[in-house]
């Protein structure tokens, strides 16, 4: 009763034809990223810039403006306020506070640091009636270094799977693997910095949420080209990569339906703190089945030919039979 | 492969059967499980600050000056050593990492073999075979002799220095233990703080303080009421008094403790003649000491000094020398508790500062957690309806492994203790996509070979076996991605490695194993001729 078995046959679409189209799409993305990354660049959080947080909700609505204005009084250097959400703002100081001299009349309780002083200053300047939601803060020699860590770990996992990858097939689909996971990664950044989502640790897990799609797609296809090979000594490789797309097609389609079907009410109800994550994986799932075929895919036919298995002796000789 | 043998399915159902067993307890009531026998696996896994609401702090040690006082210390033992042991030096002074003296070529011997002394009494003991600890090293060169620091000697310092920390600071956040306080060192100067269900810092850094060092001294005695213009004689200083302690005004004392903090085992607020007081107690060799100076300094007061500020200035009243003690003094019931807590924790052995602070909000906590049930469960029940309807009853095999795996991930995860962030879910979410796409991996292989013109029983035999390699491939690469990410990443990156990588392993065992059981038990119950995908 399967929607899908509507349809009989494989489809036989030309994907190796249209590759030079997809390579000037590729190329225009790139330089698209590049120009965003260098006019808008990224909205950094508070993650990688360090300085502080208030997020504070109100019973009734909350005036953006007002809060502006009492809290640019207290000295506190470049703050930014912005509406969170209905009832709730979010107060954001880029630098780390500098509040050296105690107001008069103020108390200072012995070990009170720069960020207590200016967090508590914030919620004075507020009055009562605000719930303080969330307060954070990021010195500077934190921030530096969760950037490196988690700059440090993604970098080795690419080059794990890649690793893996040129273990478990060849060094070319390593390669193509991994040039194609930092693809996708280039973009997802420019959607960031298009967007202007707060680029913080999250969004790195976000997407190496992406990247782990994006792995996946391409590890299939290539699983489908690897079979293909060792059956089919005699055909052309971009023959090959044509037929494996297709028939792989409607997993493609099926993976890729799933996905977004458990995805969509994440992206919808899930609240922000979901958001970030849901669009990676929505991205991802574009991006990742392009890149599986129109980069990883596409880059073999320009790398050293792969011969390992298609030198291999025939094991399956019925293997021809199937293709008829 | 449509051979199931009789210890694979054994051994698949003693699996799922320990999964529901580890994954039961989170699904019942906390106080439920505590009063269930200890043979019983009753752990649960736990939630990120994110999602339940909590405190997080990362303290961060100056360790600079730890070690610079180490090293002021060795260069003060040296000094003294030699000039006890009449060597004469020249141009003793400190250099990186260590002190250096010359000597005259007649007494380099002996010049060195203090050199070794010194180094091996402040390494901390001798090491095996009776050498000393390598702490410190001594190097000779032409008639200069130079006392170092090793990496191994500043990496032990560093050690000591959070152990002893992290001890303090759990007895001063949680003194009754009952708050799951979660306290862990990080690097080499850095201790993470953890407490949940908070919503606000201040209490807690508070009760951390930033405190250097809390030490015990003697008044002048004559300058009782100093001001803060008030010039310190020779050997003496001031210092305000701590205002929050009911202490007014200034203190002149010695400049050298007689006493210091870690001295003190016990100290407890308690109630004489209705006011608050505070009783305290020493160690032995605190004891000593602190009868000698009682003895000595009858009706003199004795400033306790803390962060630079005097918390406290009772006067002796008479020669305390069985180690315990009292202390009267301006107190509330407030602040005699909290100097009583400060007293009993001791002061932290290095000056830490807040690196970094995050809270979240309990409501907020919350409503993260609701949206994201919520939301989850509806893409789940999305994911039920397109699997049945795209793959009909082979659909719903395939739901009950995804839902055993769910299952398989929560045993996991609090067999490990670990804690679910909101990053952990998205991890959780991957980890799902892919078991599904394992299933729609082998399905649509079945109908492949259904097209190539196979047997039912021909397809979903190669269908397993020829999606087996795809499915190893991308759920090997991708398990190993999770665990670097939770070896080498940090804070969110480490919650998706865990959740990732442990969802994968579950999902290698549900996607191929149960599925398949599933579909060759169908299979033989009815034999079909053909397939309903």
């Amino acid at each position: 009763m399967g929607f899908a078995r509507l349809v009989h046959h494989e489809p036989k679409i030309d994907f190796v034809r249209a590759r030079f189209v997809a390579f000037g799409l590729t190329g225009l993305l790139f330089v698209g990223v590049l120009v965003t990354l260098l006019t808008r660049g990224l909205n950094l959080g508070l993650d990688f810039q360090g300085g502080l947080l208030l997020e504070v909700a109100h019973q009734e609505r909350i005036d953006v403006g007002e809060v502006r204005n009492k809290v640019s009084a207290l000295g506190l250097g470049d703050v930014q306020v912005q509406t969170s959400g209905d009832r709730a703002v979010m107060i954001r100081a880029k630098k780390p506070p500098e509040v050296a001299e105690p107001k008069p009349g103020e108390t200072v309780q012995p070990g009170e640091t720069a960020e207590a002083k200016a967090f508590k200053r914030i919620r004075e300047a507020l009055g009562p009636g605000y719930q303080v939601m969330r307060q954070e803060f990021v010195g500077p020699t934190v921030s530096a270094g969760l950037f490196r860590d988690g700059m440090i770990a993604t970098g080795l996992a690419l080059l794990a799977i890649a690793l893996y990858m040129a273990f478990r097939f060849e060094w070319q689909f390593g390669l193509a693997g991994l040039i194609a996971n930092f693809h996708d990664v280039t973009i997802a950044i420019g959607v960031y910095s298009v967007t202007g989502l707060e680029f913080d640790l999250v969004s790195i897990a976000a997407l190496l949420t992406l990247a782990g799609y994006s792995i996946n797609e391409t590890i299939v296809i290539f699983d489908r080209l690897r079979e293909n090979m060792r059956r089919y000594k005699k055909t052309s490789f971009k023959e090959i990569i044509n037929f494996s797309v297709n028939q792989n097609l409607f997993r493609t389609v099926m993976t890729a339906g799933s996905v977004l079907v458990a995805v969509l009410p994440m992206l919808i109800f899930g609240g922000e703190a979901l958001f970030a994550f849901t669009l990676a994986i929505v991205v991802g799932i574009v991006v990742g089945t392009y890149s599986a075929i129109y980069v990883s895919s596409s880059l073999l036919i320009y790398l050293p030919t792969v011969r390992k298995w298609r030198d291999e002796k025939d094991e399956k000789g019925a293997a021809a039979k199937a293709r008829a | 492969m449509i051979q199931i043998s009789r210890f694979q399915l054994w051994a698949a159902l003693v699996v799922v059967a320990l999964g529901l067993l580890f994954a039961g307890p989170n699904a019942l009531d906390k106080s439920f499980v505590s009063g269930l026998p200890s043979y019983v696996p009753h752990q649960q896994f736990n939630l990120g600050l994110d999602l339940r609401g909590g405190a997080y702090l990362l303290l961060e040690a100056d360790m600079k000056q730890v070690v610079d006082e180490n090293l002021k210390n060795l260069r003060d033992q040296a000094r003294k050593k030699l000039r006890d042991d009449r060597v004469q030096y020249q141009n003793l002074r400190s250099v990186a990492r260590g002190v250096s003296f010359q000597v005259e070529p007649a007494a380099l011997d002996k010049a060195q073999d203090i050199a070794n002394t010194v180094a091996r009494d402040l390494g901390g003991g001798s090491g095996l075979f009776g050498r000393g600890s390598q702490s410190y090293e001594v190097r000779v060169d032409g008639t200069s002799i130079s006392i170092r620091l090793t990496d191994a000697g500043l990496a032990l310092i560093q050690e000591r220095i959070l152990d002893q920390a992290m001890e303090i600071l759990r007895k001063r956040i949680d003194p009754d233990g009952t708050k799951e306080v979660t306290i862990q060192r990080q690097g080499a100067a850095r201790v993470i703080v953890e407490v949940p269900g908070v919503s606000e810092t201040e209490e807690i850094k508070r009760r951390i303080g930033t405190t250097a060092k809390m030490t015990f001294h003697l008044v002048h005695p004559s300058i009782l009421s100093p001001t803060k213009d008030t010039i310190a004689p020779p050997g003496y200083k001031l210092y305000p008094g701590a205002k929050n302690m009911g202490e007014e005004g200034w203190y002149l004392v010695r400049e050298d403790p007689e006493l210091d903090g870690t001295h003190l085992t016990d100290a407890q607020q308690q109630f004489q003649d209705g006011l608050p007081i505070i009783t305290f107690r020493f160690d032995t060799s605190g004891a000593r000491i602190f009868c000698k100076i009682t003895q000595e300094n009858i009706k003199k007061p004795f400033a306790i000094v803390l962060d630079n500020e005097v918390i406290s200035a009772p006067v002796i009243q008479s020669a305390i020398c069985g180690g315990s003690g009292i202390i009267q003094g301006r107190f509330t019931i407030e602040s005699a508790t909290r100097l009583a807590l400060l007293l009993r924790a001791g002061a932290l052995p290095a000056k830490f500062t807040v690196a970094e602070e995050r809270t979240v909000g309990a409501k907020l906590g919350a409503d993260a957690i609701e949206a994201g049930i919520w939301a989850s469960l509806l893409g789940l029940s999305l994911v039920v309806i397109y699997m049945v309807a795209a793959y009909g009853l082979f659909g719903f095999f395939s739901i009950v492994s995804l839902i055993i795996n769910l299952i398989l991930l929560a045993a996991f995860m609090s067999g490990m203790q670990s804690t679910l962030t909101l990053p952990g879910i998205a991890g959780v979410v991957l980890s799902l996509g892919m078991a599904v796409d394992a299933n729609v991996l082998i399905y649509e292989r079945m109908r492949e070979e259904i097209r190539a013109g196979r047997t039912a029983l021909s397809a979903i035999d190669s269908g397993f076996r020829r999606a087996f390699t795809a499915i190893v491939d991308t759920h090997v690469t991708t398990i190993m991605a999770g665990v670097l990410l939770y070896l080498f990443g940090s804070g969110p990156v480490r919650g998706f490695g865990v959740t990732l990588a442990l969802g994968l392993t579950a999902s290698i065992f549900t996607a191929y194993f149960l599925t398949r059981i599933q579909v060759v038990y169908w299979w033989r119950w009815r034999r079909p001729k053909t397939l309903p995908i």
